[in-house]
């Protein structure tokens, strides 16, 4: 079916169920990002080796490392310029939610639940 | 109508916590069922990018200067855009080759919007800042217009260090204006 400019629409039976369906642009690369590092002779690892290894663990888990980036960056920026209390009315607490230092947690919280296993 | 400073930089807290939600939720992998990363295609990207078309278009009501209400309208016509036809394309209404490149072109429209602003007031407030934004920008969107055109597949795009810059800026820098 083509529809306004020419674009291809899927037909309703082709279209995928979800969105998460789509092809994977990353599957060569996290490949490699998920194999294991070999071990050496003797049977432990040199600290470069770690390090891969650490590298590739923190590249597929990504999202949980930048959640916790951000926790800390919030916890700095608390600190640093501290937070006003509104009160604990609704319009009160909007206003104590929208500080940057709040913002952040709820990014980095959004983040978390978003990283779980589908 | 005029709003004070505080809620102009609560307005840029909350769209710059979108968008880093945004870019984070696009680039990073997620685990799939086979334990292997994937990229998540969420339909919540371009849901979110319309909801920040809206708070961008909002600001065209209350700005006080012509430039920002029609810069500001542009760059919500952008996202808003961009979201439609991401979010056609994550539903499977539309395939074709060149969806791809969307955010990237909506990225690098948007920073150039920020170049434009800038030159039509160059001493303007803010100034510097809005260039060094509309730069992360451009670069974030000609990063991944590379990845795009090459087909190169990296677990995390590089185009994600400018973009979470950008949110960042857009976190951080009305807190100075605002205090």
């Amino acid at each position: 079916m083509v529809g306004w400019a020419g674009v291809k629409m899927l037909e309703r039976e082709q279209r995928p169920l979800g969105a998460d369906r789509f092809p994977s642009a990353i599957d060569e690369a996290a490949s490699q990002a998920g194999r294991t590092v070999v071990r050496s002779a003797h049977g432990r690892r040199s600290p470069a080796e770690l390090a891969v290894a650490a590298w590739r663990w923190a590249l597929v888990h990504s999202r949980a490392v930048v959640g916790l980036v951000l926790v800390a960056g919030a916890g700095v920026w608390a600190i640093a310029r501290g937070l006003t209390y509104y009160g604990l009315s609704p319009v009160h607490l909007a206003y104590d939610l929208d500080q940057p230092p709040w913002v952040l947690l709820l990014v980095s919280g959004w983040l978390w639940y978003r990283s779980r296993r589908r | 109508m005029i709003l004070p400073q505080i809620q102009i930089a609560r307005a840029h807290w909350i769209l710059g916590a979108l968008f880093l939600a945004i870019i984070l939720d696009e680039y990073l992998p997620v685990i799939g069922g086979d334990g292997r990363p994937t990229r998540s295609r969420s339909v919540v990207v371009p849901w979110a990018l319309i909801i920040g078309a809206v708070g961008v278009w909002a600001t065209v009501v209350f700005a006080d200067v012509v430039h920002d209400m029609l810069i500001h309208f542009l760059w919500g016509d952008i996202l808003f855009a961009a979201g439609a036809l991401e979010l056609a394309r994550r539903r499977g209404v539309y395939e074709r080759p060149w969806l791809d490149g969307v955010l990237p072109v909506a990225f690098l429209s948007c920073g150039i919007l920020f170049l434009v602003h800038v030159e039509v007031d160059p001493s303007g407030q803010g100034a510097h800042w809005h260039l060094a934004m509309g730069l992360l920008l451009i670069a974030g969107g000609v990063l991944d217009l590379v990845r795009v055109v090459r087909r190169r597949s990296p677990v995390v795009p590089l185009a994600l260090v400018p973009l979470m810059g950008f949110a960042l800026a857009l976190i951080a820098i009305p807190v100075a204006a605002a205090s």
